[in-house]
């Protein structure tokens, strides 16, 4: 007989109907062995059997079962110890030029090789990609914060539409590469007095935060008009307390999961500007420096643009694992 | 006369043709064509403003050498003055006489300049700058490089071809390579060949596009590598094809995913659909169902979407334009910023430039998609 996916919840698969013969017509089912009375018990009937169900909860134990999550927690904790213990034993001299070292192949001493001035690649890879990661992580959480916010506002007064509507049009016709390098420039220009790692934090996040703003606007509007908050405006609820007690919570997991996706892109923008000669100094040790440097001299050098190569490709891969586990564990639909 | 005036056969052949240049007025299609139009003219006017406000942010004391100065000053402090207010006067601050330029001032200025209008601009004076020896006529002027002393459309117009080739290689292979990868892929959900596809996006996504660019650079182009036969070479020749064929290939690889997933996503979402339930229940083939019923369908945002990928195309191409050495306009955004002295025009009209094509591009494919697809409906609040 064809399984159906009814089969499970046929009689037959109950412990106390094992013996019963339920199949074919010619089975006397005898109703009184069916039945029995279950006597009514005052704290039983008000006691629920399953655990209430806890939204963050659910996400960490469906975030946990992920392979791809596991992986991308070990490599971020790995490379989080990196980036804070290497530089710390950072030998002496080691980032210095060193004309009497320059271009040594990997060994025992310089784990990477060094580059064509001298300087160790192994601690100047770490202390660059600990730069851009930190340039990264504070632009975004800077984003995240600034984008929620107006999002929230543009969505919830909708008299301000026109205006940052118009405003997105500005920010978003103009190509982000361009945008981040034009803001760079002209910060760097205007005030030579701005550390360039600030120059780069702004003009990352001004060049962003819209594209969050419109997404978490596009969601303000959908949940808006939904009973509860309609509710809560007849009741005379203020605004603010509309937005941080209606629609925040609601939209925490949207924003999360946006945000995990900003941090990579995050990274790659700074290191492609430093790349280009425009984000970091070229006398600074970052990424997008020793990468430039590195493809000069690939031919006769190869490991030194595959090591910052290597562990960029590193950086953004872990967190893009990490993000896409965290998309998933964050989906109600997937909480089974 | 009423009578006499309505049945007058003159009268009714205006009436129609009023009627007809009334009926063509109000076109939904053209009306919201012109109102976008419109409202992207609006956004460049004003991204204009705030790029000229922008760059009048930069103090006066960056725009000319101090040490020049001192030299200068160091002889007769008021030729020194005077090529402090020549540099000046040559970034728009100050006019002839001396006097500030308001950024208002600056902006219609630049508007002027740039509106495709017939007029003459005067661009050099005598040293001492009282008289003028050479005008430029033409519609557009952008400004002179500070750099290269060239004009600024000239510069671009040697230039945008290369970088629209590029381009338009990459987004027509991109579609024509993504575009079955994705009908693959749809065609059995959790098959296959959807597993490979969903592996290569991710593996394509996680990849940083700078190292990719970089490695292709070295491997494709290696002359004693595996591909050292088909001579790509690291840099490329100008009028020699295959030295583009490396840059291009590494940026379809790139755009592949962006077309691939999106076609994916939109079958999937399909093939669950009313239409498509009924199509089988007729008893068609589902090749008939996917090539006649869904990918006709699936036609529409694929035009919609295609400006988007011709933008990244472009956008790519910074990387690919500065690795390769291809003289396109990427490649003169990235050395004007590179440059020590302030290269405003040069900047200025490449922003401005690459804004305007980003907004025609996207006005573009809203447009089409309207004349393409008779479902969508237009209202004069656009479209619903």
């Amino acid at each position: 007989m064809k399984k159906s996916k009814w089969d499970k919840f046929s009689l037959s698969n109950f412990e106390e109907f094992k013996d019963v013969e339920i199949d074919g017509q010619n089975s006397a089912v005898n109703e009184e062995s069916l039945f029995k009375f279950v006597e009514l018990d005052e704290f039983k009937s008000e006691h629920l059997k399953s655990e209430p169900y806890s939204y963050w909860k659910s996400v960490a134990v469906t975030f946990i079962k992920k392979p791809a999550a596991i992986v991308s927690i070990i490599s971020l904790i790995l490379l989080l110890a990196g980036i804070l213990i290497i530089p710390i034993y950072t030998p002496d001299g080691y980032l210095q030029f060193n004309l009497a070292i320059k271009d040594l192949a990997p060994s025992a001493e310089h784990l990477w090789g060094t580059d064509a001035t001298g300087r160790d690649l192994f601690f100047m890879t770490w202390v660059g990609a600990g730069k851009s990661l930190s340039l990264a992580l504070i632009s975004s959480t800077l984003i995240v914060l600034i984008g929620t916010i107006i999002g929230l506002i543009w969505g919830f007064f909708k008299k301000l539409d026109p205006f940052f509507i118009e405003l997105y049009n500005l920010i978003a016709n103009i190509p982000a590469l361009l945008l981040y390098m034009l803001l760079s420039y002209v910060f760097q220009q205007a005030f030579p007095g701005m550390p360039p790692e600030v120059r780069l934090i702004v003009s990352l996040t001004i060049a962003s935060w819209i594209g969050l703003a419109r997404f978490v606007r596009n969601q303000t509007i959908i949940i808006t008009n939904r009973e509860y908050n309609l509710a809560s405006k007849a009741l005379g609820t203020p605004p603010g307390r509309i937005m941080t007690k209606n629609l925040l919570p609601y939209l925490l997991s949207v924003i999360i999961t946006q945000a995990s996706l900003i941090i990579p892109g995050m990274i790659s923008s700074e290191v492609a500007m430093s790349f280009f000669g425009v984000g970091l100094p070229s006398n600074a040790i970052s990424i997008g420096a020793l990468l430039d440097l590195g493809r000069r001299n690939f031919n006769v050098y190869p490991f030194q643009l595959l090591a910052p190569a290597g562990l960029l490709s590193f950086i953004i891969f872990t967190f893009f694992l990490f993000g896409l586990a965290l998309t998933d564990a964050l989906d109600p639909k997937k909480h089974r | 006369m009423d009578k006499t005036l309505t049945e007058n056969k003159f009268y009714k052949v205006i009436k129609s043709i009023l009627h007809r240049i009334w009926a063509i007025l109000t076109n939904p299609t053209l009306v919201y064509t012109v109102r976008r139009i419109l409202s992207a003219m609006f956004t460049l006017l004003l991204l204009l403003t705030v790029v000229t406000t922008m760059i009048r942010l930069i103090p006066d004391t960056r725009l000319y050498d101090l040490a020049v100065y001192n030299k200068i000053a160091g002889t007769s402090q008021t030729a020194a003055d005077n090529y402090r207010l020549v540099q000046l006067f040559k970034y728009g601050r100050v006019d002839l006489d001396g006097n500030r330029i308001p950024i208002l001032k600056n902006v219609l200025q630049y508007l002027y300049y740039i509106l495709p209008i017939p007029k003459s601009i005067p661009i050099t004076w005598n040293t001492r700058y009282t008289e003028v020896l050479r005008y430029w006529e033409g519609l557009s002027f952008l400004g002179i490089s500070m750099d290269t002393n060239e004009l600024v459309t000239d510069m671009m117009a040697s230039r945008i071809g290369i970088s629209f080739k590029i381009s338009m290689w990459t987004v027509v292979l991109a579609y024509i390579i993504g575009y079955p990868l994705g009908i693959a892929m749809a065609k059995k959900p959790g098959g296959f060949i959807d597993k490979l596809g969903t592996l290569f996006v991710v593996l394509n996504y996680a990849i940083p596009a700078l190292v990719f660019y970089l490695l292709m650079n070295k491997i494709l182009g290696a002359p004693d590598g595996i591909f050292g036969a088909l001579n790509f070479g690291y840099f490329y020749e100008p009028g020699e094809f295959q030295t583009l064929v490396a840059p291009i290939f590494s940026m379809v690889f790139l755009s592949i995913p962006g077309v691939s997933i999106w076609v994916r996503r939109f079958m999937v979402d399909q093939l669950t659909s009313d239409y498509v339930k009924f199509a089988r229940s007729k008893g068609l083939t589902e090749s008939r169902i996917m090539y006649v019923h869904v990918l006709r369908n699936a036609l529409v945002p694929l035009i919609r979407n295609f400006p988007a990928v011709f933008i990244f195309a472009i956008i790519g191409s910074y990387y690919v334009e500065v690795i390769w050495g291809i003289p396109g306009t990427g490649n003169l955004l990235i050395s004007a910023l590179r440059n020590q002295e302030p290269d405003v025009p040069v900047i200025q009209g490449l922003t401005l430039i690459y804004s305007a094509m980003s907004m025609v591009a996207f006005l573009l494919g809203d447009i089409v998609t309207v004349w393409f697809d008779p479902r969508i409906k237009l209202t004069s609040k656009g479209v619903v």
